[in-house]
């Protein structure tokens, strides 16, 4: 009773529903399927493979998405990618429930609400009427980016929030296949299989549609 | 019916919109293609008005591109191959699939423009009611006019294939925007992070009310034309690239029109179970209409706010079950943010009754408009009824008082101005002392002298005097009152602040509600101090001496503390730790000597006295996780992570020595939680592996390593004190109870959410579990059996918050649970009965309680946050005390010294209660029956009761053990009372009427023995025992019978009055009726009457206090209250009972009342509530009050 040591398992979702991931579902393949239904059950090798498998992709997509302020403030920490990526794979259960779309982009989408949750977190701690910033872990030391000028840092922050903004608005669909295509940078093939689209026509298509759509944003945004 | 297409008609300039859109798209086509086009000639080729929106859009994409590092495609990308055609349509792309058809993104060549072409499944095979189903929602869309639906183009035939070619609306739907949200808010508690869009500025409920009304007003348009959508959910509802709502699918519209044949088969459930209104999922499908949509959009607005759905199961009949019969969870506690008037309007439009539900759409509309408005609602909160008969009942006392205040005033104004010659000496002399009495604050007794001044000489100086005094008292008595109302606010979340005040009233201003409020701030018995916090630094483990004198308290920064429990301020810092490390534990091994583990991979043994540790353990190959120690504080086991292996596990060290006992056992690569047994011996563990496994720790070999019985990891443990049984708790709230030695399952059970704490009862008979599911929950299990289900013995809710801590005291008698996430409360409850039970006494913490125990003695409770630690002082019985036991209490008496209460009641059980800390003392075997009267020997050696049936026994009131029997009264017996030790009086009812009999307790005969006509209802025996007042069931007044044969001497009371109870004052000389008219009279013995006043609802027992000091009276309405004698003032109101009062008691010097209630409530408390304030430490220093 002194102490409690860490809980790593999956959260789980209400008692008494089943939450086998679907085998029909055709976004996903088989070697995947086996491995987020065996990390639904709690199984911690599963979560680890699951994690191996995309920390890298994951990691780079993040840094590239919450842009360079948060850069200094977290994603350089490794800590902070590294948990929020298993903290979105222990909400795995949350993603059956959606039912459909590709589990890539709603595992980043995942991780970004995680490390967004940090952000907020450290900059109320930052705003406190203390003055003082708590160092939580080694994450606050702020590391200036090495070859940018201030108003070069914050311009880029400034587009990365407004492209993240006009993400979240996008349809699902169109957000997805920019998340996957530009973030996760899969190629069309890959977008294909994880999206369930017909040809690469389509997603070419898509994806020209995606764009296009969200520099219509960018643009009402910025104005 | 093809829609003829005018673009001109559209109302946002769309198709202006679409060409931008096709624009930007073509030019990022060919960027990515790697054409790189110049921007300015690309611009060139497009209409003027377009170009600037195109260019603006085209720069933003080219930013975006370069931003995340441009990228072509590869240079073998195929051509586009011709998609698949649906007569005039092109289909490109699949959107989604419903349960008619598949939706797809389609080009309309003719018109050359996007649309969403719904096409029913093929595969299916088409009936004709499908297909009449399919043509129907075509129909009833295609009538629709509204920008919040969705414009229906065309219905077309190809090849036996029906399709409907819609709007095309980019955007989500409502649905992925919740899962979104709630996504980012697991909890609602503090609000709702994040927007939906419509108006982000405005805040996130006020953008839910508006989409709400956007809603309500589509749909308003909708039965306008007499269609009902009857399918409405999020899924159906899109946010468009404007951050419109738009409505979908009218799939399942019926037309007001229709009549009841055609279509869903009767009773056929169609739409999403969640969103159907009682009468759809009753499928009372006459009774369908408009108002369903009402109630979907209800159920919308509720998810929109608390992320969570009003009705929820797991299966379709659970769901149809909740939506038909349950009310949901009030808004406010899952998110307390939304407002009282958006809560009425929704749960109005979550009536189940259509009848009570906004009628139209568009009434739902107009009070969501007027919510956004600021402007009063039309709806009405439920329960004004309620609130009004409260506040009545309430009103009612206040003008009593008043009455007799004003009353009184005209009296002494009367007595005064009669006498206005006299001696005028005698008159200044009061005067100064008026004015002194007035400098010193105590208007009253001012207004007093002043009044005697006034009656020796009537002068205008006087006159003025006495009305500064006035004005100045009805001053000091409104600050009084409002210092009273201040305090009731207060109490919920400052005990302490609330009691100053109420004293500060007392002292100020004293009347029968300032010392209710004292004791309403006395509270149910607790104090709390804290304890120094460890600055900046958050705790991570708090541990006591053996004698509970000191705590060790450890967290971040290297911090260790000592400090003392008394509230002083002494303490010691202990420095050694690396402050950059967190120390996980800290523990004392007896009263002078310490170990803590750190983080820095050390353990360090300390003397309280010296601030260096006496001796360093380097753990350098291990990464430490926490430490436990054995009962005996000899040996500590310490739960480190290997570091070579990376797997987990634990070794134990000695705690005087600090040297290695036995190998490192590893288990896992992580550790769900670890016990030690209580004898150092055995170390249990649970890990990511989920297995169970026990090992010796002396040697390292394995006693029993086997698979827990769980489908998720377990989250707890707890070894019982005798060391022979272990409790596993798991995350999905499964519970096993498991033999120490063979590793047998000796029971299963378990909550409906994850397991956090477990402990078991000192004598090992019982399991204490707190969980998520708000619960803790006490068991029973045969350890002698295996394989058994856990029956739980009582189940103890705490308030909607996950319980997180819980702890038995050392005798076994009271258990603890702290709950909450961020609003700690902590309650002790009593364990000795079964049932779900009331707690005893309750403290709120601001934080969340992360650990609880009952330091030694038992009377105190240890309470750590993450950032303070407190002691509250359970049992240091402050004000009142509660007592709880089941059923009714019918009957309760102080016994002998005072310091004892008698109960019974209900339960068929005696039971004597400490009054002092609410111990139970003894408790006897249940007697059969339901036990309706007990009275005391003037002794105080025994007890008398009657049962249900008018059999009588007498009891012993040292152990409750039964000493006689007595031939049975005949008949209920109503009143009970010892004439003397040797001599006992029955009233009640015989077989043909009522009864009163005089019973010698040697010759167990009846000395005497009357029979009335009607039953005795209630029968008083006067202070000397020569008069016995009865009275008859039917109405009427009160006989009275000379005592001891019974002779009838006379009545009192009028004829047509029922009255229900009685009380002989302490002279004797007069008779207290009270009548179910919540009137008490007080009469002479020869009929005449003295005073009538007016009690809180109808008495159901009245007694004097022994010593005549108070009357105590106790109501129906469940207040009781004290009245001072001879005055008729009240002296105090006591509201803590919840139900109907029963019975009263007050002790023999006055100074303690006893009150017991319908729902096994008994409250002590003190009859001077301000005394015992004044006598609590943190009172002492602040005057004494001028009274």
């Amino acid at each position: 009773m002194f102490a409690r040591f860490p809980r790593v398992a999956c959260r789980r979702g209400q008692p008494g529903q089943n939450r086998r991931f679907p085998a029909h579902h055709p976004f996903l393949d088989d070697q995947t399927r086996t491995l987020v239904n065996r990390a639904l059950e709690q199984d911690r090798d599963a979560v680890d493979q699951l994690f191996d498998r995309y920390r890298d992709r994951l990691r780079s997509a993040l840094r590239k998405l919450i842009g360079p302020k948060y850069r200094t403030l977290l994603a350089d920490s490794e800590d902070a990618t590294h948990d929020a990526i298993l903290s979105a794979l222990k909400r795995l259960h949350q993603f059956e429930y959606r039912g459909e779309g590709s589990f890539l982009a709603w595992l980043l989408k995942s991780a970004e609400y995680e490390i967004m949750g940090r952000v907020r977190a450290l900059e109320a701690k930052k705003r406190s009427a203390t003055g003082a910033v708590f160092p939580i872990d080694e994450a606050a030391d702020a590391v200036p980016s090495p070859d940018a000028t201030p108003s070069q840092v914050h311009d880029e922050t400034e587009l990365a929030d407004r492209i993240r903004e006009a993400l979240q608005q996008l349809p699902d669909r169109e957000r997805e296949i920019i998340v996957l295509r530009r973030y996760m940078e899969l190629d069309t093939a890959e977008i294909c299989a994880e999206m369930g689209l017909p040809t690469e026509g389509a997603v070419r298509a898509l994806l020209s549609r995606a764009q296009a759509r969200l520099a219509g944003l960018l643009t009402r945004k910025g104005r | 019916m093809t829609e003829p297409s005018d673009h001109n008609t559209e109302p946002s300039g769309a198709p202006q919109t679409e060409r931008v859109q096709q624009a930007v798209e073509a030019f990022v086509a060919l960027h990515t293609g790697g054409a790189k086009p110049e921007l300015a000639q690309f611009v060139a080729s497009y209409e003027e008005v377009l170009r600037p929106q195109i260019l603006s859009q085209c720069q933003e994409y080219l930013t975006f591109d370069d931003m995340l590092g441009h990228q072509e495609w590869s240079a073998e990308a195929a051509e586009e191959p011709q998609g698949r055609s649906f007569g005039d349509f092109l289909i490109q792309e699949e959107l989604g699939r419903g349960g008619m058809g598949v939706v797809y993104l389609a080009h309309q060549r003719s018109l050359d423009r996007r649309v969403a072409l719904k096409v029913m499944t093929s595969g299916l095979t088409l009936s004709e009611r499908h297909v009449e189903r399919f043509r129907r929602e075509a129909l009833a869309t295609a009538q629709l006019r509204h920008p919040s639906i969705v414009r229906v183009y065309d219905f077309v035939e190809v090849g036996g294939a029906y399709g409907l070619a819609m709007e095309y609306v980019a955007g989500r739907t409502l649905g992925d925007v919740l899962s979104d949200l709630s996504l980012q808010n697991p909890s609602t508690e503090s609000g709702v992070a994040g927007s939906l869009g419509v108006a982000p500025e405005k805040g996130y409920v006020a953008e839910c009310a508006m989409l709400a009304a956007q809603v309500a007003s589509a749909l308003a348009a909708a039965h306008e034309a007499k269609v009902v959508h009857r399918d409405l959910k999020p899924r159906n509802l899109m946010l468009d690239d404007q951050r419109h709502i738009r409505l979908l699918d009218f799939g399942l519209a019926k037309s007001l029109d229709e009549t009841r044949e055609s279509l869903s088969m009767s009773g056929e459930i169609t739409g999403t179970a969640h969103y159907l209104s009682p009468e759809q999922a009753l499928a009372k499908r006459v009774e369908v209409d408009q108002r369903s949509d009402v109630w979907a959009l209800g159920v919308i607005l509720y998810e929109l706010l608390t992320l969570k759905r009003p009705f929820e199961g797991k299966n379709l009949q659970q769901i149809v079950y909740a939506i038909s019969f349950k009310e949901p969870v009030p808004l406010h506690r899952h998110n307390p943010r939304v407002p009282r008037d958006l809560a009425t309007i929704c749960a109005k439009a979550l009536e189940k009754d259509p009848q009570n539900r906004y009628q139209t759409a568009a009434d739902l509309e107009a009070d969501l408009q007027r919510f956004l408005n600021w402007e009063p609602i039309h709806a009405k909160p439920v329960g004004p009824v309620t609130r009004a008969v409260k506040f009545l009942r309430r009103h009612r006392a206040q003008a009593a008082i008043a009455a007799t205040l004003l009353l009184a005033l005209t009296i002494t104004l009367c007595v005064v101005s009669y006498q206005r010659n006299a001696d005028a000496r005698r008159a200044d002399a009061l005067m100064l002392r008026a004015a002194a009495c007035a400098d010193g604050g105590e208007f009253t007794q001012a207004i007093s002298l002043t009044n005697d001044a006034l009656r020796l000489r009537n002068d205008d100086i006087t006159r003025e005097r006495l009305g500064r005094y006035h004005a100045e008292n009805k001053r000091v008595e409104n600050e009084a009152a409002w210092k009273v109302a201040e305090s009731k606010r207060l109490l919920e979340f400052d005990p302490e602040g609330a009691l100053r005040l109420a004293l500060e009233a007392e002292r100020q201003f004293s009347t029968a509600q300032t010392r209710s409020a004292v004791l309403d701030a006395l509270g149910g018995g607790s104090a709390t101090r804290s304890l120094p916090m460890l600055g900046q630094a958050t705790t991570r483990s708090l541990s006591w001496s053996p004698s509970g004198l000191y705590v060790a308290m450890a967290g971040s920064r290297g911090a260790l503390l000592v400090a003392a429990t008394d509230g002083s301020e002494a303490q010691t810092v202990l420095e050694g730790h690396d402050p950059g490390s967190i120390v996980t534990s800290a523990a004392f091994v007896d009263e002078e000597r310490l170990v803590s583990l750190s983080l820095d991979r050390t353990l360090k043994l300390w003397r309280r006295s010296s601030t260096a540790p006496t001796k360093s353990v380097d753990l350098s190959r291990y990464g430490p996780l926490g430490m436990l120690l054995d009962e005996s504080r000899r040996r500590a086991l310490l739960v480190m992570e290997d570091l070579t292996t990376n797997r987990c596990g634990a070794r134990a060290y000695d705690t005087r020595t600090g040297a290695p006992i036995g190998p490192f056992v590893a288990h896992a690569k992580h550790l769900m939680d670890t016990v030690i047994r209580p004898d150092g011996n055995v170390a249990a563990c649970c890990g990511t592996n989920r297995r169970l496994r026990l090992w010796r720790l002396d040697d390292g070999e394995v006693l029993i390593d086997r698979p827990l019985p769980f489908e998720t990891l377990a989250s707890t443990m707890a070894f019982s004190a005798d060391g022979e049984l272990v409790a596993v708790g798991a995350q999905d709230g499964a519970l096993a109870v498991f033999r120490a030695d063979d590793g047998a399952l000796v029971a299963a059970g378990g909550h409906a959410a994850a397991v956090s704490a477990l402990a078991f009862s000192p004598a090992s008979d019982r399991l204490l579990s707190g969980a998520r599911d708000f619960t803790a929950r006490i068991w029973e299990f045969d350890r002698a059996q295996a394989g058994r289900p856990l029956r739980e013995a009582s189940s103890l809710t705490s308030d909607n918050r996950p319980v997180r801590a819980v702890a038995f005291n050392a005798a076994g008698t009271l258990c603890a649970t702290a709950a909450g996430d961020d609003n700690g409360l902590l309650r002790v409850y009593d364990c000795a009965d079964d049932g779900a039970k009331r707690a005893l006494y309750e403290q709120r913490v601001g934080k969340a309680v992360k650990q609880i125990a009952f330091l030694p003695g038992d009377r105190e409770l240890l309470a750590r946050t993450s950032r303070r630690a407190i002691v509250w002082s359970v049992l240091r019985s402050r004000g009142a005390t509660a007592l709880q036991q089941p059923g009714k209490v019918e009957a309760i008496a102080f016994v002998g010294d005072e310091r004892r209460l008698v109960s019974t009641g209900d339960d068929e059980r005696l039971r004597m209660w400490d009054r002092r800390d609410g111990r139970l003392v003894w408790e006897t075997e249940q007697v059969g029956l339901p036990i309706e009267r007990l009275a005391v020997a003037p002794s105080g050696e025994r007890i008398a009761i009657a049962l249900v049936d008018g059999t009588l026994a007498l009891h012993a009131a040292a152990d409750g053990r039964r000493l006689d029997d007595l031939p049975s009264a005949g008949g209920n017996v109503r009143a009970l009372r010892f004439l003397s030790e040797g001599s006992l009086l029955t009233a009640g009812a015989s077989r043909d009427g009522g009864h009163v009999a005089v019973w010698d307790l040697q010759t167990r005969a009846r000395d005497a023995q009357i029979e009335l006509p009607d039953r005795v209802t209630a029968a008083a025996v006067s202070p000397a025992g020569d008069v016995v007042a009865t009275i008859p069931a039917g109405g009427g007044p009160a006989r009275l019978w000379r005592l001891p044969d019974l002779s009838p001497l006379g009545e009192v009371g009028a004829p047509d009055t029922t009255y229900r109870a009685v009380a002989f004052g302490p002279s004797g000389a007069q008779l207290l009726l009270c009548d179910d008219a919540a009137r008490a009279q007080r009469f002479l013995l020869d009929g005449t009457t003295r005073a009538t006043f007016s009690t809180d609802g109808d008495v159901q027992h009245a007694s004097y206090s022994e010593d005549g000091q108070f009357l105590l009276t106790c109501s129906r309405a469940g207040t009781a209250q004290l009245w001072r004698c001879g005055e008729d003032a009240k002296e105090l109101d006591f509201e803590g009972h919840l139900a109907p009062l029963r019975c009263g008691a007050l002790s023999r010097d006055g100074s303690w009342a006893a009150t017991s209630a319908r729902d096994g409530s008994i409250w002590i408390w003190p009859t001077d509530p301000v005394e015992v304030a004044e006598r609590l430490p943190s009172n002492t220093e602040q005057p004494r009050r001028g009274r």
